[in-house]
């Protein structure tokens, strides 16, 4: 059922308060509004990242039982538990209304990187499964080093900006959704936490698909992204509004914005109050790259206005 | 040479300048990323972020073939994911220098204290038998050292080095005088895509392949296995501190727990290797000196293996665990054993 205000979100939280991610983790953010979706009937399947973090039982957030996998192979972990529910419900040595819905959830560097094959193989197999992919544009979990999600121009431990380099990061990001797309997974979606309604409904339509349901979470990272913990909601939001996080869904590999900026507002308010971009305003303002990042914004946005044009209402959040 | 405070793994990083590296692919984890943290900060040198382990060592394999010196590091479970190319690079004879800093595992362990669980990995890790040389120092000047020596002796071997180290001596600042006036070994053989050769895991005499060949296969073992101990015999280091009273124990210990160790230096013989593997054979005539021999290792009992394999004689042995390492415990573990 499709919802339409913050309102109508479940009161019921699924994960608790207390945990110790860093302060503002967009991340964790966003993992809230996922589980008050999913609800508490879940088995999650983390690889190394952030959220390991977060589950050290007891002092768990989790209302719901959690299985670590080596880090390349988190989806392949969730084939075996799903394949082994599902003959245990075949064979009536479990109830299926005590089923389980088998959620991955890993940061970008396992999504995007290392276990890249393991998530293409769980898809092309068909594997009933969730796997929301937290992506804070690089490993904040080992000090921010880049990532394969990493920006054109981002500064992490690994790519130093300096007389050498004074851009950072030379390589765009990778287009995760795309290539999850061209798999057609029954439902994939990105996701906000600045944008809840859209996040829930986006849970709520893909429960009716069996197989891959995948979500890319934009979470900003305060310690990472050098910005003040309170500020990630603006953060997020500020993607979404310049264009530089679409928010959007592919069902069977058909596209389509849940979001459509009616005017986007320049990139570089959403790049100027972040550390990990200051370089690019300071000491001297690095207008090819700054423009560079706007063309590559302008010209997506160009060919979805062209292919979608926006129905009314359709930018109501 | 002005002294410099550096930390353990900035040390390595330097040192791999100064042996001549040109290319660095890593994949992050603690406690090793520093080393790529320098890297990258460093002009004459190709540095690329893998996106995995087995890539990165890949990456390493084919720059080295190339031309390159070239490295990587790592710590355990990266290490656990390179094995399989640690033997291809062994086959292939390929000069190259892996770092590990060692955590405790297995798997994630306890993030990311200090181990030294990977000293059986290092030399069985992968399948099949080779024969590596693996250095494991305990100071930070000895990281600056050995790194270089790790790119000759990989550069004399034309097989991959490991350079172990652990959570404690990478994160460790020390002051040291950064040499630079090492003997470097050039890199001879030349480049591949030069003189049609092929490099093949599969068995093989020179470029030509040999599946079916039991005899051809001996002999590359048997020489594989020859010249790994001729080099390693030019590498023969390790610390040996006579008691300055008359004991009748030896106490072996290395990396990071070997600096413990010292504290006993009026109770006991002290013995570190430094060249891990393969085995220094003076072990045998300096224990052959000792009634007792004692050792303590931070795992539940590696390498005192193979120092009871060479010396075929009892080990009193002393697991350190859990990546703590507390005098007090020490102490009491050796009134407990003795």
């Amino acid at each position: 059922m499709t919802i339409k205000s913050i309102k109508n979100i479940p009161d019921e939280e699924i994960l608790c308060s207390g945990t110790p991610a860093c302060a503002g983790c967009g991340g964790l953010l966003a993992l809230r509004h996922c589980l008050k979706a999913l609800g508490n009937k879940t088995v999650i399947v983390n690889a190394a990242g952030c959220f390991t973090l977060l589950s050290v039982y007891p002092f768990t957030p989790f209302a719901n039982s959690w299985l670590y996998t080596a880090m390349a192979c988190a989806p392949a972990g969730a084939q075996g538990i799903r394949d082994a529910l599902d003959i245990l419900i075949r064979k009536g040595r479990l109830n299926a209304q005590e089923d389980v819905k088998v959620v991955v959830l890993t940061g970008d560097g396992v999504a995007y990187d290392i276990g890249l094959a393991s998530t293409s193989g769980a898809i092309h197999r068909n594997l009933d499964f969730y796997y929301i992919c937290s992506d804070n544009e690089a490993y904040g979990n080992t000090g921010f080093q880049w990532s394969g999600a990493t920006p054109f121009a981002s500064k992490t431990a690994t790519t130093a900006t300096g007389c050498a380099n004074p851009t950072g990061s030379q390589l765009a990001k990778k287009d995760l959704f795309e290539i999850w797309r061209s798999h057609k997974p029954p439902y994939l979606a990105t996701i906000s936490p600045s944008h809840p309604v859209d996040l829930i409904n986006k849970f709520q339509k893909a429960e009716q698909f069996k197989g891959p349901k995948l979500f890319i979470n934009l979470s900003p990272c305060p310690p990472g992204w050098a910005v003040d913990a309170s500020s990630s909601v603006k953060f997020a939001k500020l993607a979404i509004d310049t264009g530089i996080w679409p928010l959007k869904e592919a069902i069977h590999g058909d596209l389509r914005h849940t979001f459509i900026p009616g005017r986007l507002k320049p990139v570089e308010e959403y790049l100027r109050e972040q550390g990990r971009f200051a370089h690019l305003f300071r000491p001297v303002r690095q207008e090819a790259a700054l423009q560079k990042i706007q063309e590559m914004v302008d010209r997506y946005w160009k060919e979805v206005r062209e292919k979608e044009p926006p129905p009314s209402g359709a930018n109501k959040q | 040479m002005p002294k410099q405070l550096l930390q353990g793994n900035q040390a390595i990083a330097m040192a791999a300048e100064v042996a001549g590296v040109k290319f660095f692919a890593g994949y992050p984890i603690t406690p090793a990323s520093e080393i790529i943290h320098e890297m990258v900060n460093k002009r004459h040198i190709k540095v690329l972020q893998m996106e995995d382990e087995i890539a990165s060592i890949n990456a390493v394999i084919g720059a080295s073939l190339a031309g390159l010196k070239a490295m990587t590091a790592t710590s355990g479970p990266g290490f656990s994911l390179m094995q399989e190319s640690i033997g291809l690079a062994h086959i292939m004879e390929v000069p190259l220098v892996i770092v590990n800093v060692q955590r405790v595992g297995p798997s994630t362990g306890m993030p990311t204290l200090p181990a030294q669980g990977d000293i059986i990995q290092c030399k069985h890790g992968s399948h099949g038998d080779y024969f590596p040389i693996v250095f494991y120092p305990n100071s930070v000047a000895e990281l600056y050292k050995y790194t270089v020596m790790a790119f000759n002796a990989a550069e004399e071997s034309l097989s991959p080095v490991i350079l172990l180290s652990d959570g404690y001596i990478s994160h460790l600042y020390e002051t040291i005088v950064p040499h630079r006036d090492f003997e470097v070994v050039k890199r001879t053989r030349p480049p591949l895509g030069t003189g049609n050769r092929h490099f093949t895991g599969l068995s093989h005499e020179n470029s030509v392949v040999k599946t079916a060949d039991a005899d051809n296969y001996r002999r590359l073992i048997a020489s594989l296995q020859e010249k790994q101990q001729l080099t390693a015999q030019r590498y023969n280091y390790y610390e040996y501190c006579a008691c300055t009273k008359e004991t009748d124990t030896l106490l072996i210990s290395f990396g990071a727990l070997s600096r413990v160790a010292y504290y006993f230096r009026n109770d006991f013989a002290l013995y570190r290797p430094i060249r891990m593997y393969p085995l220094v054979e003076e072990i045998k005539t300096i224990a052959a000196r000792y009634k007792r021999i004692l050792m303590m290792e931070m795992n539940t009992g590696q390498y005192v293996h193979e120092i009871e394999s060479i010396l075929r004689r009892e080990i009193q042995f002393i697991p350190i665990l859990g990546g703590c390492i507390d005098l007090g415990e020490i102490k009491r573990e050796i009134a407990r054993v003795g």
